[in-house]
């Protein structure tokens, strides 16, 4: 066809999707209790490993909080194999990343492998579990840079936000109401014996899960089998995770000199994945702030323009969680975005359509498909769902109770959960510019560091 | 050690299909069944490179107008149907480009196809004084999230400044100027869309569950109907000399500690003395098995982080910087002549044969993780395709890459990265009430 004029068509109608589950795993328990979850999809060469200790960071000691962290940090920086920068050195001349992260519920380490290097990358990973040297000068370093990563972030209004409203939101007696890498106070005073007694009490194959996804050779038992089956540690001791409790609704002004905009948390402690209303609030908080087109972004960005982009999400735990709406706004039109903001909250005034649920649920059930396309996806996906408790079948069981959901069900859930005047509101931004008209809009914030 | 590669030969095998449809759209087709979705990705051969003086910003502008509707489409509808359809979606402008995507499930592919080809084809009819507006608005709030508020936000404003001459387009960042956004009408907005927005200027690809001729049959329903139309001319690019001179620019602000960066000319993307600068600047600065990183983290705890990166473009010059930031009150001076020395003493003596293996197998993960994902993938293929000429070479790209010699490294890194033609941008620590 040549087309020297236009010519469209019409408008056309949307197919249904490609049937589509969590892919399946081989599952098998090595004799010292490590628990082996491999997932085999075909076309994905780099083989990503993820393993993921049972170790809540109720398990640091109170004055040393951030000695997880720390730990998982210096897991690299040499074993007694591969001492000193040898380790580093190693791992990556066979192609593969290695990190290790903490959550609350317990510590991950994280590996990116080309498929060929699989074997050798699996004895560089239980080497780093098992036998870091974990030097004096290893902590000693990694405590500075991990003092100058904390200074970095609080400089960052965003991040500052984060941390203002976990505080704002959490119990202060809960280990979650803090950072997970620590504070400054208990940071400075931790040791390298304390990081190394914290490895050798928590770090373990009991309770512990390892992970493997990707384009698998078939003698992938053999090579885990080869690496881990002699990772033993008769000092592990098991600690218990904590239930997380909220606190009581506050409304904070952070004081940032000389910020030209300010980062808006608004939030309510709710609920985690176990929570029988939970398929009902994610749908819920979706249609609220999670869509492009949600309830908050189309009035605070497209019609107001306030707005680069606000979002309502859950951060669930693994007993207990919160809901918090981000954003940043310039600093004229902070105090009108958060007076909006609990009005397009509030379900009750303005129930939750049913085509808004559909457009949500066709939307969550959409995009997992491809969430969990590639072997990275998967293995991140899985340690998500282990530290919350869960295994993969929670992923098709929650497909199915999408379903269920009805626009009266996610409502009541809202409703409930997230009721427009019980929110907890945290500003970080220029005090002198903001404070005059929160107080006018009706906020009666409490002005922090200035 | 184990440098030996993931794949045979180093080529990969995924399968390209391209047709030219008679309006001059390229379209690209990449099957993979593995799961019931569709990569559908759009470069336009347009970017901030080609905003003529007082139109900085405006390639990222015009790119949220994208989405604020067509003759077909309501404001905000593009991504409200895409995401209600399943699909995610997001477009992102550079120097050198921009572009849009979509993965969707299978039975969302033809609305996909159909809303890109409303856009390309009618966008003008939608573009409105209102939507102008409010988008400027939120590009703004965009720049101060981003940029103005964050700290050390402004670095490569101050960084390109330096390194390129005014006027230059590469001197100016992609989000731009605020004062050259508040100077924008509907009518430059229309005069730019009718420039660039056509299908000759486009490159479209299709990575996923499809069968080519299925799909070629499908995209051809959709833009066939949309008219050809004379593609921009570009100035010639021209290759800039390395820098001379050293020249300088020192600011403070409020940041948690100093910083000292480094940047270079280096060639244009595409070149084999591109691509052994990048293997010189991962070296040197690339991940904490890095000299820099080992010397000024590592050995000296100087620095809370260093490294080094180079930034690849096609009109005729690319970009290379290093960096360490402060710790605990280290002198910059002092910084920034070990960062010099890491480098004179990488050009005296080039590569290790472990380093350049490293290199290797890190940069052979990096592409194939890239591939893993149908976006990114279908991403490349548009990449290679529109400023290379073919997505062919995203299968050859490995091999490519791993035939570049310790000398050609060495060479390159005489040629590109001495101390002397670098330039320096240094961030003090503002005391109170200190400011630039």
């Amino acid at each position: 066809m040549t087309a020297d004029t236009l010519s469209l068509r019409p408008r056309p109608e949307l197919g249904a999707p490609g049937p589509w589950s969590f892919p399946d795993a081989d599952v098998f328990t090595l004799d010292t209790g490590l628990t082996v979850r491999a997932y085999h999809l075909p076309g994905q060469h780099v083989i990503s490993v993820g393993l993921a200790l049972d170790l809540p960071l109720t398990a640091e000691p109170a004055d040393k909080e951030g000695v997880a962290a720390l730990t998982a940090a210096c897991l690299d920086q040499g074993t007694r194999t591969h001492p000193g920068t040898s380790f580093a050195d190693a791992v990556e001349n066979c192609g593969a990343v290695l990190e290790a992260t903490v959550t609350y519920a317990g510590t991950q380490a994280y590996l990116d492998v080309p498929a060929t290097h699989l074997g050798t990358a699996l004895t560089l990973l239980v080497e780093a579990v098992r036998e870091p040297e974990l030097s004096d000068a290893d902590v000693d370093r990694e405590r500075s840079l991990a003092l100058a990563d904390l200074e970095q972030r609080l400089a960052n209004g965003s991040s500052r936000a984060d941390r203002e409203a976990r505080i704002a939101l959490i119990d202060p007696a809960c280990r979650a109401s803090r950072r997970k890498g620590g504070e400054q106070e208990t940071l400075t005073t931790i040791t390298g014996e304390d990081v190394r007694r914290f490895h050798q009490t928590g770090y373990g194959p009991t309770r512990a899960t390892l992970v493997v996804a990707g384009d698998l050779p078939a003698d992938v038992r053999q090579l885990v089998t080869a690496a881990f089956g002699t990772w033993t540690n008769p000092a592990q001791r098991l600690v218990a995770g904590e239930s997380v409790r909220g606190r009581e609704r506050v409304a904070v002004l952070v004081h940032r000199p000389g910020a030209v905009q300010a980062d808006v948390r608004i939030g309510r402690f709710t609920i985690d994945r176990t929570d029988p209303r939970w398929a009902d609030y994610q749908l819920a908080v979706h249609v609220l702030g999670g869509a492009f087109l949600s309830r908050l972004n189309v009035v605070l960005r497209e019609e107001k323009g306030y707005t680069y982009g606000v979002h309502l999400t859950n951060a669930p735990l693994r007993a207990g969680g919160y809901t918090v709406l981000s954003g940043s706004f310039r600093n004229e039109v902070v105090a009108d975005a958060v007076a909006l903001a609990g009005p397009l909250l509030a379900v009750a005034a303005k129930p939750l359509t049913a085509d808004e649920l559909d457009r949500t649920r066709r939307y969550l059930m959409g995009v997992q498909p491809l969430q969990y396309a590639t072997a990275s996806g998967v293995c991140h996906g899985v340690l998500t769902l282990l530290s919350a408790g869960l295994e993969h079948t929670f992923v098709d069981d929650l497909r199915r109770r999408w379903t269920a959901v009805t626009p009266e069900s996610a409502t009541e859930a809202a409703a409930e959960l997230l009721p427009a005047d019980d929110l907890t509101v945290v500003v970080v931004g220029d005090a002198d510019a903001l404070e005059p008209d929160l107080r006018a809009a009706g906020f009666d914030v409490q002005v922090v560091g200035r | 050690m184990c440098f030996h590669s993931a794949v045979t030969n180093l080529e990969l095998g995924y399968p390209l299909i391209e047709r030219t449809l008679p309006n001059g759209l390229r379209v690209i087709v990449s099957p993979d069944h593995a799961v019931p979705v569709v990569a559908v990705n759009l470069w336009y051969d347009v970017g901030s490179r080609d905003e003529v003086d007082g139109e900085s910003g405006f390639a990222h502008l015009f790119e949220h107008l994208m989405f604020q509707g067509s003759a077909n489409v309501a404001s905000g509808d593009h991504l409200g149907a895409m995401q209600a359809a399943g699909a995610s979606v997001n477009a992102t402008t550079f120097f050198d480009r921009t572009n849009y995507f979509e993965a969707v499930p299978t039975g969302a592919l033809d609305l996909a196809l159909w809303l890109e080809a409303d856009r390309m084809a009618t966008l003008p009819a939608a573009l409105s004084q209102e939507n102008l507006d409010n988008q400027r608005e939120v590009v703004k709030e965009e720049k101060r999230q981003r940029y103005d508020n964050v700290p050390y936000g402004d670095v490569f404003e101050h960084a390109l400044a330096l390194t390129f001459p005014p006027g230059h387009p590469y001197a100016h960042t992609v989000i731009g100027s605020m004062a050259d956004l508040d100077a924008a009408t509907t009518e430059t907005a229309t005069r730019f869309f009718r420039s660039f927005y056509q299908p000759g200027n486009c490159v479209l690809t299709l990575v996923g569950d499809v069968e080519p001729e299925d799909a070629f049959a499908r995209v051809e329903h959709y833009f066939g109907g949309i008219p050809a139309a004379v593609r921009p001319s570009r100035e010639e690019s021209v290759a800039l000399p390395p820098l001379v001179g050293v020249p300088r620019r020192t600011v403070t602000q409020p940041v948690p500690e100093g910083a000292v960066y480094l940047t270079w000319r280096l060639p244009a993307r595409g070149t084999r003395a591109f691509d052994a600068c990048d293997i010189a600047l991962d070296i040197l600065g690339g991940g904490q098995t890095s000299r820099l990183y080992r010397r000024l983290v590592h050995s000296e705890q100087l620095s809370s982080g260093a490294g080094a990166a180079a930034l690849g473009l096609i009109g005729g010059t690319s970009f290379a910087y290093a960096y360490a930031r402060a710790l605990e009150g280290t002198p910059l001076p002092q910084l920034e002549s070990a960062v010099v020395s890491e480098v004179e003493r990488f050009l005296a003596e080039g590569p290790t044969d472990e380093e350049l293996g490293r290199s290797r197998v890190q940069f052979e993960r990096e592409w194939l993780s890239q591939l893993a994902r149908v976006e990114s993938r279908a991403d490349l293929f548009s990449c290679y395709a529109t400023l290379h000429g073919s997505p062919d070479l995203v299968n050859s790209r490995v091999a490519e890459f791993c035939s570049i010699t310790a000398e050609e490294v060495r060479d390159a890194a005489r040629a590109w990265l001495a101390p002397d033609a670098r330039a320096v941008l240094t961030y003090e620590r503002a005391t109170e009430g200190e400011l630039s």
